[in-house]
């Protein structure tokens, strides 16, 4: 769906992307990680066609996007991270602007506006002012702008930043909510352990370089990196930790087990996680939950890029 | 054809219901209107005709003069104003971006905002055109001339319509290109003598037996003069004879035409360097 080959940008002498190759199947969340000045929102500009590449060739759903720039944008739908809205209209027509910009018909504009209202959580604001909204509020309804064409492609420039912990929590929700739907979602973020819950695949760049890239488990396959296990047992915390003393495959326990809770690192598979559950629950250990924190995007990161800017 | 203009017409609808019905600022626009009606009435008042005045010119013409003359400064003050802030304001808000990914493309958003100026403009002077129309009842002046008149305001309000939303494309700041615009309207209305001067001077191109105006004929200034000039006192436009081969004539029309050219030009290079030229800005 997304498709980036030997893609360069340069800005003056800095070259701000460095050949990056990239594919993005149909679709996927798509988690772009890099530190400040990596390259990731020169990337995400070229890519929503607001800027020209120095060389290279970016397409999605087969059209070069230097080439076609507004029958990409009929396809696409792009949340900016600086964005501002008409702050003086109301929440529907503000989306009824957009839509009429887009040339949906009249009659169906109502119901359009409502589904989208209604996934994005806003109904309730349908009728108050765009300017009385939360921080919050006004990201989804940025995001509901960009849906009311119906795009096949979303691309998000940090969509949860400067967000309460609730907002980013809902936002969450919306793009899972939105990948069910299949749409294939290209988003940029900082905050890791949030892309690793909904990304089903993650590029990490570096001085406008790619350095890793793949589906989060192969990733963290190839990378080595433990995942991280948290167990809750109600009792029996000495059998709990001979068992998993005696495991191979775990690198580090917690020794400091606060509240009958084990946070345990390990190298395995899903297969393996499963068996080590088996394992407990045969040796009579009360399992109360077995947690896979999952996302050990964090680790990844750190592992794999210097802290170095272009 | 028609299903080319009835496109262009939906894709301008939404920005012109955006700025005058969503936007809620009837209550400014109305106040624009008021002002203008209040200061035309105001003016005319003060300058009622006294009797003498009235005997040797035809009441209609004064009151033409009087109106004609504010329109004029009016929509040389306001129209380059408003229009150089068509995109420098969207740009200060952050909603250009979300607007071009709006669906519609360079020529309907540069067109919609440049009609939604020229909408603004023709309601804030709308209420002045009945009292412009009622002139010629009262002698002095021709309905042909009022058209002349109102036709060549037009030409410059669309003029600077376009220049204004050339340097607001130009332009991140609204101080930046209301700055630029006060300097293009100062060079497009006393430039054009300097340069005639400095011409003169040099005695490059004027012949000493002819008229020594060139580009002042393409000052605003001079194209008002000359229509008034043929309004007020029956004289024929003033014409030269150039240095290209004594025959070329210049008069006020060619002036205005030239505008209008520009106008259409300008037009074109928006639409054609709006995408590139916030692209190269991005960069």
């Amino acid at each position: 769906m997304i498709e980036i080959k030997n893609l360069y940008k340069y800005y003056g002498n800095l070259m701000a992307v460095n050949n990056l190759n990239l594919y993005v199947e149909k679709g996927e969340i798509f988690g772009f990680i890099g530190p400040n000045g990596a390259g990731k929102s020169t990337t995400i500009k070229i890519l929503s066609t607001l800027l020209n590449p120095s060389a290279g060739i970016c397409r999605i759903n087969g059209i070069n996007v230097v080439e076609e720039p507004y029958k990409i944008r009929g396809i696409m739908g792009y949340m900016p991270d600086l964005f501002g809205l008409y702050e003086e209209l109301k929440v529907f027509e503000y989306l009824d602007f957009f839509a009429a910009c887009y040339r949906i018909a009249y009659k169906e504009r109502d119901a359009i506006i409502n589904d989208i209202l209604e996934l994005t959580d806003l109904s309730i604001k349908k009728d108050s002012p765009v300017g009385s909204l939360s921080r919050g509020m006004k990201q989804r309804l940025c995001l509901a702008k960009t849906l009311i064409h119906d795009p096949l492609v979303l691309i998000l420039d940090e969509p949860a930043s400067g967000l309460d912990p609730r907002g980013r929590v809902e936002m969450r929700m919306l793009l899972n909510e939105l990948r069910k739907m299949g749409k294939t979602i290209f988003v940029s973020s900082h905050i890791l352990t949030e892309l690793a819950d909904f990304c089903t695949s993650v590029g990490i760049i570096e001085t406008g370089r790619l350095v890793v890239a793949g589906k989060i488990e192969d990733v963290i396959k190839s990378q080595g990196v433990s995942r991280h296990i948290k167990i809750k047992v109600l009792d029996k915390m000495q059998e709990c930790e001979n068992i998993l003393k005696s495991n191979a495959e775990i690198t580090s326990i917690d020794p400091a087990v606060v509240e009958k809770i084990f946070n345990i690192e390990m190298r395995a598979d899903d297969p393996a996680l499963a068996e080590l559950l088996k394992t407990l629950i045969h040796n009579g250990i009360p399992v109360v939950s077995f947690h896979d924190k999952g996302g050990n995007l964090e680790d990844i990161f750190m592992k794999v890029t210097k802290g170095q800017v272009s | 054809m028609i299903g080319a203009i009835r496109k262009l017409a939906g894709a301008i609808k939404p920005v012109i219901i955006l700025e005058y019905v969503y936007r809620r600022n009837h209550l400014h626009n109305f106040s624009y209107a008021l002002s203008a009606l209040v200061v035309c009435v105001c003016i005319l008042y003060g300058q009622w005709p006294s009797e003498a005045e009235a005997c040797s010119r035809p009441m209609g013409n004064i009151f033409f003069s009087y109106i004609f003359f504010f329109m004029i400064t009016f929509s040389t003050i306001i129209v380059p104003l408003r229009a150089s802030m068509i995109f420098t304001l969207e740009k200060e808000k952050n909603t250009l971006t979300l607007l071009r990914f709006s669906g519609l493309n360079a020529m309907e958003i540069i067109m919609s905002k440049d009609f939604a100026c020229l909408i603004f403009i023709a309601f804030t002077l709308s209420p002045l055109i009945p009292f412009i129309m009622a002139c010629p009842v009262f002698g002095g002046i021709s309905y042909a001339l009022v058209c002349e008149g109102l036709a060549l305001l037009t030409i410059f309000i669309v003029f600077y319509i376009n220049a204004g939303t050339a340097l607001s494309i130009m332009f991140k700041k609204n101080s930046a290109a209301i700055s630029a615009m006060v300097l293009l309207l100062l060079a497009m209305h006393l430039g054009s003598y300097e340069i005639d001067n400095y011409l003169n001077k040099s005695n490059l191109f004027f012949d000493k037996g002819y008229n020594n105006k060139l580009f002042a004929y393409f000052s605003p200034i001079e194209i008002y003069m000359q229509f008034f000039d043929k309004c007020f006192f029956y004289q024929n436009p003033q014409q030269i004879k150039t240095y290209l081969d004594g025959k070329m004539q210049l008069t006020y029309l060619h002036g205005a035409l030239a505008y209008l050219a520009a106008s259409i030009m300008l037009f074109l290079a928006n639409v054609k360097f709006f995408e590139k030229f916030l692209k190269w800005r991005e960069a």
